[in-house]
């Protein structure tokens, strides 16, 4: 039987990056010109199943970028295994927004993090405010995953997450009920191997 | 409209309660609205002529206009979607963002936060031009002002009373809410933008401002925990899988509520929200294991439970087999109710299975994974043994077909077999639901603590029904820098834990209180006693601060004092209690 991971990943970045049509492109495969704000936060799980026949389960926190909701942010990457923080390549200021996520990952969550940061919208890629270099090479420094992504147009969102399922298991090997909710509640019967939701999704960003 | 001046006269006689009433029944205030909103916030319709927002906004723009113009530019996704004469999106948006930006250059004090745009598109969308300024100051400056300051605190303070409201209403079903989550932020959305952020119809909010407009603004909260009831079944059943990401999914999605006599019969079997999706997925899993051993208790309680959705006089009752009984006696009956509704629940949903609600088709995705035919037979008609079975059936048949990522969102229709109807329920018995509870339990009852959690210049307090009780607009706007008068620091955490046994299990408790708190609370079970002590000495601090700021406002002063000695004695008499409480601990 092939090898099935869970992890806890969490969404960060400025308002109106693109953190929920991110997920939403990653999750559904879809997209919506018109996406409306997220307000507190929205849970979602995708299931990726890589070369090996590995399965990654994501539980997948997509978090309200307005600032005044950050004080809820520690609670949704307290105990995340890896985080992607999504800036716009076409706003430099949401650049520096990601880095002072990244900056906050770094002190407050768990040391094993895996952090990719993501700049979204590279449909609009003439109105570039952040090239890639400068985005890279930022990464490079920190450590980070790093990569280019059009929620819009889905280029570059599937490879991401799947990047990061490759890397997890390797750093920070998870059984499949970590970060579970609620411990010894899922007994009942039911395998969650077999949820028949694995591989599926939820949708209730905000 | 032009109803407003002409009833100006009656503007200080509202008869609350026949409105209330009204507000509550199907349709609520109907086309009334138009002019009853305005009134309802107390908007002067002598100077509503003169109020223009030209005139009284200033140049310098806002710092939050920013975000404003991110979040008008997404604005009306939902609504008025469809509704012809009302098609131009961007022009709505213009209108709106123009709105919400003169709001905030007349109230510079006033931080905007995302979703009071969904507030202020809900009376963009219902009133005559000319009253939509001043009545989303009004509404702004006297209930929604709390959310308003710079931080997220006074919400929260909302969610621990919600949370207090549901141990008292269903401690059993409370429980398993606070083992999933410290508070019940999944309906953070609810009450921060008054449910405008998440009903899918302009028809609908409109009801449901109806119901709130004439109410306090507490009303948002028994509001929200009438509907965390209403999910009960789906959300023991999440439970038993332990998901709790889930659980959040749900809960800050709301059941699917519809409007009686929309004419709307429900559609067995219909796709659901996708919002839903895998939440209902689960719960149709659980749902194969447990729906036997439910039928059983549902067979004896099911009339009993019927009460606590299905409270519709007005309307020819969805299931006639169940007949509403008035609620009585406080606990015993609430209790009661939640202890059956859970079962009676799923007897229901065989029988009605879901349709979205109007407008909803919206979010209905056609080009999702359908697969569900397996499912759609079980779901709606197989009794609970075959449902099982396929159930299993298809599990297995989803884990072969879990692909990678990008095959298998559309590609496998058995990775979405799974599809369940949300609970469904009548605005109607909500708001009917929410009025009992209401009733019940009022904002004074000593375990909700809303004296404890809310301070003297929370919307909860300075909110009146008599205009010339509230505090002026400048006043008002000025409490924002107040945070510290708004809501009280967080200590109740504990204390409310403490609350919350109480209507648990009042009678063998006291003993094993200690014993028992650290289950909920793992890691907050932090020293109570000095944590009440500090609660009574910040509220001695708050009260002298409050004093001396209102002192040289002489009418003013004296109203909110009398006010202010009432939320103190509360206060006082509960922390004291608390205190000798610790003691005897």
């Amino acid at each position: 039987m092939s090898k099935q991971f869970q992890f806890k990943l969490v969404l960060l970045g400025e308002s109106a990056v693109g953190k929920s049509s991110l997920v939403l492109r990653f999750v559904k495969d879809q997209f919506d010109d018109y996406r409306e704000s997220t307000i507190g936060a929205a849970f979602l799980t995708q299931t990726v199943t890589l070369e090996d026949q590995t399965t990654v389960k994501f539980e997948i926190w997509d978090t309200a970028g307005q600032e005044r909701y950050k004080s809820l942010a520690p609670m949704y990457y307290r105990n995340a295994n890896c985080a992607v923080v999504v800036y716009d390549i076409t706003q430099s200021t949401s650049l520096d927004k990601a880095k002072t996520w990244i900056r906050e990952l770094q002190r407050q969550a768990d040391p094993n993090i895996v952090i990719a940061l993501c700049g979204n919208k590279t449909d609009l890629a003439a109105r570039r405010q952040v090239s890639q270099e400068e985005a890279q090479k930022y990464a490079e420094e920190e450590g980070l995953m790093w990569g280019e992504t059009s929620a819009k147009t889905g280029e570059g969102v599937s490879e991401i997450f799947t990047a990061i399922a490759k890397k997890l298991p390797l750093t920070a090997p998870a059984p499949k009920t970590t970060a579970r909710g609620a411990p010894g509640s899922s007994g009942r019967g039911v395998d969650l191997n077999k949820q028949p939701t694995a591989g599926q999704n939820d949708a209730c960003n905000c | 409209m032009d109803a407003v001046p002409a009833e100006s006269e009656k503007l200080e006689g509202i008869d609350w309660q026949a409105l209330r009433d009204v507000s509550a029944k199907p349709g609520g205030l109907g086309k009334e609205r138009e002019t009853l909103w305005p009134r309802l916030l107390h908007v002067n319709p002598n100077v509503i002529s003169h109020t223009k927002p030209e005139g009284v906004e200033p140049p310098e723009s806002h710092r939050d206009e920013r975000q404003i113009k991110l979040d008008t530019e997404r604005s009306f996704v939902l609504y008025p979607v469809g509704d012809p004469g009302l098609d131009n999106r961007e022009t709505l948006q213009g209108e709106l963002h123009e709105l919400l930006v003169s709001i905030f250059r007349k109230r510079r004090k006033l931080n905007y936060f995302q979703g009071y745009h969904d507030i202020i598109t809900v009376l963009f969308l219902t009133l005559p031009k000319e009253v939509q300024f001043v009545s989303a100051e009004k509404f702004s400056l006297h209930r929604l002002r709390d959310s308003m300051g710079s931080s997220l605190e006074p919400v929260l303070g909302q969610l621990r009373i919600l949370q207090k409201l549901m141990r008292l209403a269903d401690p059993q079903y409370a429980a398993v809410l606070d083992a999933n989550a410290p508070l019940p932020y999944y309906a953070l959305s609810n009450l921060l933008t008054l449910f405008a952020h998440d009903v899918p119809t302009l028809l609908l909010i409109q009801h449901i401002f109806d119901y709130l407009l004439t109410r306090p603004p507490i009303a948002s909260v028994y509001l929200a925990a009438a509907i965390l009831l209403s999910r009960k079944e789906e959300v023991l059943w999440l439970e038993q899988e332990g998901e709790e990401g889930m659980m959040h999914s749900l809960l800050s999605s709301l059941p699917e509520i519809y409007e009686e006599g929309d004419g709307e019969a429900p559609e067995p079997c219909e796709e659901l929200n996708i919002k839903e999706e895998e939440g209902e997925s689960l719960l149709e899993e659980t749902r194969s294991i447990t729906a036997s051993e439910v039928e059983d208790t549902a067979k004896a309680q099911s009339e009993k439970g019927a009460e606590s959705w299905e409270r519709e006089p007005e309307s020819p009752p969805e299931r006639p087999s169940h007949t509403y009984e008035e609620p009585s006696e406080a606990d015993e009956t609430l209790q009661a109710i939640s202890e059956t509704s859970e079962a009676d629940f799923s007897r229901e949903e065989t029988l009605v299975a879901s349709s979205p609600a109007p407008g909803d088709s919206k979010e209905i995705d056609p080009s999702l994974p359908k697969g569900d035919s397996g499912v759609e037979v079980s779901t709606c008609s197989a009794p609970p043994g075959d449902r099982e079975e396929t159930l299993v059936q298809l599990s297995e048949e989803e884990n072969l077909n879990e692909k990678e990522v990008p095959e298998s969102r559309p590609s496998s229709p058995a990775s979405s077999v799974q599809r369940v109807r949300r609970a469904r329920v009548s605005l109607t018995s909500l708001l009917n639901r929410a009025d009992d509870l209401f009733s019940l339990y009022p904002p004074t009852h000593p375990d909700l603590a809303v004296s404890k959690t809310m301070g003297p210049q929370s919307v909860i307090f300075t909110w009146s029904e008599n205009p010339s009780d509230l505090p002026d607009d400048d006043e008002a706007e000025a409490m924002v820098l107040h945070p510290e008068l708004v809501v009280l620091p967080v200590v109740e955490s504990d204390a409310e834990d403490e609350e919350e046994e109480e209507g648990h299990e009042k009678k063998e408790r006291r003993r094993r209180r200690k014993l028992k708190k650290p289950r909920r609370f793992g890691g907050v079970v932090v020293e109570r006693r000095v944590m009440v002590a500090g609660a009574v000495l910040v509220l001695g601090v708050a009260m002298a601060v409050y004093g001396i700021r209102a002192a040289p406002e002489e009418p003013m002063s004296r109203h909110h004092w009398k006010k202010l000695g009432r939320w103190v004695g509360g206060v006082l008499v509960g922390a004291s209690g608390r205190i000798l409480d610790g003691i005897r601990l």
